[in-house]
């Protein structure tokens, strides 16, 4: 009798301490990303618009290994993500960009056949002609990642990551 | 969920991968936990499985064994069926029809949680069953007989063909959101459930219908359960999860399952769908191939695994994957909650929205209409986060305790800790992968 409880608080005391292992865990590392600034906040504030260039530098240590190089900015503080696609293959400097939440993202997408352009999440759609460079805006609108795909090939051209 | 399927209105924006340091502090304790239950957990098998439990009150138990209940269950699970046949068949199909939203989010998400809080649900309510039943009432035939005899060596292997037939449908399929598509999947498991059933019987759909599988097993991690002398019991969950009935093609079951998830979770980090839409192959091919790579990884890793666990025990054995098939289900249903639960919360109100207006003429039949998603667990983005690493967690210590309980009681006495620990590998392997999908995804 005595050795099956002791059993049985065993089995409560790890389960408990895997909980507690992770709450501390989480308490630790959950908020820093938060924290960290995925955008130009700062320069924002002091004069909108030309300082925000490089969303994605600051947030390295918590996107993961896809971030690679800043994208550009446009005139307006847009996020301009710059997107070829030619014989079925996509060319962006970057297959996942970093942006702030309610930030504006400017799609720069030249394809060499007629598509359609489609944002999943806002559900804006565009129509893509043959070698004619198409713009869509749009801002996230809620945390999360959004995917940038065609409709007709079924290409993933990019994904927008908002926080 | 795959970013094809919400191409067509299932689904819109996907949850931010975890930070990298809630990655790491899930991993450090999976791994903690795993040898703390190696090095300190119980040396006798203490899970009795079929026999144990507490009777329900017997009220309760009435009724829920009442046949005015079973047929209620049926009932509703046929009303639900024709009214989803409505927007299926006679629907716009277009992103604003429910039946995507039905059959992957409320059905295939939703079918977790249910069975987790009320046991083997689909069973109860599975119109395909009931139709069988009826069938064979009309025909004045008992339904459990059938022409042939069910060879016990089958097991549940139709039902892991028909659980990868799914996925492959939900995660690879082109337009699998689509009505036409989505009708002749549907069309061909209803004639081969129905066509089995009148072979074999009813327990074709035991063996066979990949959401009764689903939903049997997951339900082997809920409160209640059958007691081998018939009562209706409470039971605690790993006890109830001992209880799974070992049947060929358990193991193909979950790897099946634990697979696909992977592969969901893969499939939409950009360096992977980089990569295979660079292939020169057609993107049915691609993503059928990703599909079975990834089932195929899990399959070759737990089966090795297992194996290797009965060598180094002494005790080897073919039936070895099966016998700790069931100890994987947790795992399963951690990787399930993590990938799948803003999808359940956010798409499954849509769709309950989509559903009041199944024929797109701006009716609102349930009422539902007119109300608005709540996306409050969209902005809780650090929430959501350490929900899904919990999640993973949790399904990894109860996956670990389980598997020790089974080698406890399956090997001799001094051989059992050194037999487990290729299992206890293989999970740790699954856990911090499935981490790193949901850090790199």
């Amino acid at each position: 009798m005595p050795a099956r409880t002791r059993r049985r608080a065993l089995e409560l005391a790890t389960v408990l301490a895997a909980t507690a292992a992770l709450a501390t865990g989480c308490g630790g590392t959950a908020d820093e990303p938060a924290m960290v600034s995925t955008g130009p906040t700062e320069s924002e504030q002091s004069a909108a618009g030309e300082e925000v260039t490089t969303p994605s530098e600051p947030a390295q240590p918590t996107t993961g290994p896809t971030t690679e190089e800043p994208t550009e900015a446009a005139d307006d503080g847009a996020t301009v993500v710059e997107i070829t696609v030619s014989g079925g293959s996509v060319s962006t400097p970057q297959s996942r960009v970093d942006v702030e939440v309610g930030a504006p993202v400017r799609l720069l997408v030249t394809s060499d056949t007629d598509d359609e352009l489609h944002v999943h999440g806002v559900d804006i759609e565009q129509p893509l002609v043959a070698g004619q460079p198409t713009v869509l805006d749009f801002v996230p609108p809620e945390p999360g990642v959004y995917d940038v795909e065609t409709h007709d090939s079924h290409l993933l051209l990019v994904q927008v990551a908002a926080r | 969920m795959s970013s094809a399927v919400l191409a067509h209105g299932v689904g819109g924006r996907q949850d931010l991968p975890i930070p990298f340091g809630l990655a790491v502090a899930g991993a450090a304790v999976a791994l903690l936990v795993s040898f703390a239950v190696l090095a300190l957990a119980w040396r006798e098998p203490r899970y009795r499985g079929d026999p144990s439990g507490r009777p329900l009150p017997a009220r309760l138990a009435g009724v829920a064994d009442a046949s005015w209940f079973r047929w209620l269950l049926r009932s509703l699970g046929l009303v639900a069926t024709a009214y989803v046949l409505v927007a299926a068949l006679f629907g716009p199909d277009l992103a604003t029809n429910p039946t995507a939203g039905v059959v992957y989010v409320l059905l295939w998400v939703g079918l977790v949680p249910a069975s987790l809080l009320l046991g083997p649900v689909w069973k109860l309510v599975n119109p395909l069953r009931t139709v069988h039943l009826l069938t064979c009432r009309a025909l004045r035939i008992d339904p459990t007989q059938g022409l042939l005899p069910f060879p016990h060596r089958i097991g549940v292997w139709p039902g892991a063909v028909g659980l990868f037939a799914f996925v492959w449908l939900e995660l690879v399929a082109p337009d699998q959101a689509t009505l036409p598509v989505l009708r002749l999947w549907f069309a061909g498991l209803a004639a081969a459930l129905l066509l089995g059933a009148a072979i074999v019987g009813s327990r074709w759909f035991d063996a066979a219908d990949p959401f009764e599988v689903y939903s049997g097993l997951v339900a082997r991690l809920s409160w209640v359960a059958r007691r081998d002398d018939g009562e209706l019991v409470a039971r605690r969950p790993l006890e109830n999860l001992d209880s799974t009935p070992v049947r060929p093609g358990l193991a193909a079951v979950v790897v099946v399952l634990l697979g696909s998830t992977a592969y969901d979770s893969a499939a939409h980090a950009p360096w992977w769908a980089r990569w295979v839409q660079e292939l020169p192959l057609p993107p049915v091919v691609a993503g059928t191939l990703g599909l079975s790579l990834w089932i195929g990884a899990v399959a070759v890793t737990y089966v090795v695994a297992t194996r290797l666990a009965g060598v180094l025990a002494g005790t080897p054995g073919r039936g070895l994957p099966d016998l700790f098939a069931h100890s994987v289900v947790p795992i399963v249903v951690g990787y399930v909650v993590a990938h799948y639960l803003t999808l359940l919360v956010l798409e499954g109100q849509n769709t309950l929205i989509l559903l009041s207006d199944p024929l797109g003429t701006g009716a609102d039949w349930l009422g539902t209409g007119d109300r608005l998603v709540d996306r409050s667990l969209a902005n809780q983005p650090t929430l959501v986060a350490t929900l899904q690493v919990s999640a993973v967690v949790v399904g990894h210590v109860l996956g670990i305790v389980s598997a020790h309980d089974r080698s406890v009681r399956l090997f001799p006495r001094r051989a059992a800790l050194v037999g487990q620990l290729p299992l206890l590998a293989v999970m740790v392997l699954y856990t911090v992968g499935g981490l790193l999908l949901l850090f790199a995804g």
